[in-house]
């Protein structure tokens, strides 16, 4: 059997123990009464956490000026992508100066991984990870995002223009 | 007699959906979110998650992490030992649809949680923020007590 050895005879009684933890609890909780500015628990719903500008959230879809998508649908980012989340069906525009276009880009963002590879892969710009995080939804609801949801859902109102125009490339012959 | 016992049952229901006991399985990277979230700078006690000391007094199971046989024993267990009606919250890919480490072996299909007990909210992410897992928590207190919540109510109060 070990002895433990108590520092003093006082510590063998527990109220003063119990009365000095309650003691330091009164206290905070006073203390934060007083001084509310200085809780820095958030308030969730009405409170956000400002994250970086480059916080990599649901993905977005960028547009052309004419509101088209910008993707070329050449499936570098679904041949990237660890998780293999995305899946596209390209097929051929009317316009000879678009060669492919996607009918449809959908991403299962149950598997994606949030890595932002697909970003990267992207030679267009045309996919890119949103500001966007609290996507937790009931059981039930739509987790395979389609382009109406990845490219024009309300608060992008009308999507976001791509950096890499197609006239500019031509111009500077790239 | 009876009639009391019904009146206290209906009360100790109506608690039960306004109060989560959570039980954690907090496993993985996505088990430090989780805890990120039950700590001081998220609180989800504010939400009315508390915490069980015992899975038979929970009424909330929330899952994460990579599901190996000895955490799927655990979570099957686990959801046995606790008391129905429970509600399951499946966080991070891993335990939604084990991706980040699917071997894409067609012999080998990877498992997931809600191939072992049926799961009610989903959050994705690898790992998601706290905020995504304070969201899944409303969610489900929405679909428990549909209409406005104290919460909500409390706020268009005080705002006029
Ligand atoms: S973020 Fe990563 S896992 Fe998700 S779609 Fe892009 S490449 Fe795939
Ligand atoms: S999003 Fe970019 S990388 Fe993916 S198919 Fe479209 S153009 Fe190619
Ligand atoms: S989903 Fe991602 S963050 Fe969560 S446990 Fe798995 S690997 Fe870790």
């Amino acid at each position: 059997m070990s002895v433990v050895k108590r520092p003093s005879q006082k510590s063998k009684w527990y109220i003063p123990g119990v009365l000095t933890g309650l003691g330091i609890t009164i206290r905070h909780m006073f203390f934060n009464l007083l001084h509310r500015k200085d809780i820095f628990t958030i308030e969730y719903p009405e409170e956000r956490y400002p994250y970086s500008d480059r916080f990599k959230g649901n993905h977005i879809l960028t547009v052309k000026k004419d509101g088209s998508l910008r993707c070329t649908a050449c499936m570098l980012c679904a041949t990237y992508c660890p998780a293999e989340c995305i899946s596209i069906t390209a097929a051929e525009h009317d316009d000879p100066n678009v060669e492919k276009y996607p009918i449809s880009y959908e991403i299962d963002i149950l598997r994606c991984v949030f890595c932002g590879l697909c970003e990267e892969a992207c030679p267009v710009d045309a996919i890119r990870m949103g500001p966007e995080h609290q996507t937790a939804a009931l059981a039930g609801s739509r987790f395979v995002y389609d382009i109406n949801k990845l490219a024009y859902r309300p608060n992008l109102k009308g999507g976001v223009l791509s950096h890499v125009d197609d006239e500019e490339r031509k111009a500077r012959g790239l | 007699m009876s009639w009391l016992a019904g009146r206290l049952e209906d009360v100790v229901r109506r608690l039960e959906k306004q109060n989560q006991f959570s039980w954690l399985i907090p496993n993985g990277c996505c088990g430090h979110e989780i805890k990120n979230a039950r700590l001081a700078t998220y609180d989800w006690e504010r939400l009315g998650v508390f915490k069980a000391s015992h899975p038979e007094q929970a009424n909330l199971l929330i899952v994460s992490g990579w599901v190996n046989s000895a955490v799927a024993e655990e979570i099957k267990v686990t959801y046995d030992r606790m008391i129905k009606p429970v509600c399951v919250i499946a966080i991070g890919s891993c335990a939604i649809t084990g991706s980040p480490f699917d071997t894409f072996d067609p012999k080998r299909p990877p498992v997931t949680v809600s191939s072992l007990i049926p799961v009610d909210v989903y959050v994705p992410g690898c790992p998601p923020r706290p905020e995504a897992i304070l969201r899944a928590i409303l969610e489900l207190q929405s679909k428990l007590n549909p209409g406005p919540s104290h919460r909500e109510v409390l706020h268009e109060a005080l705002r006029d």
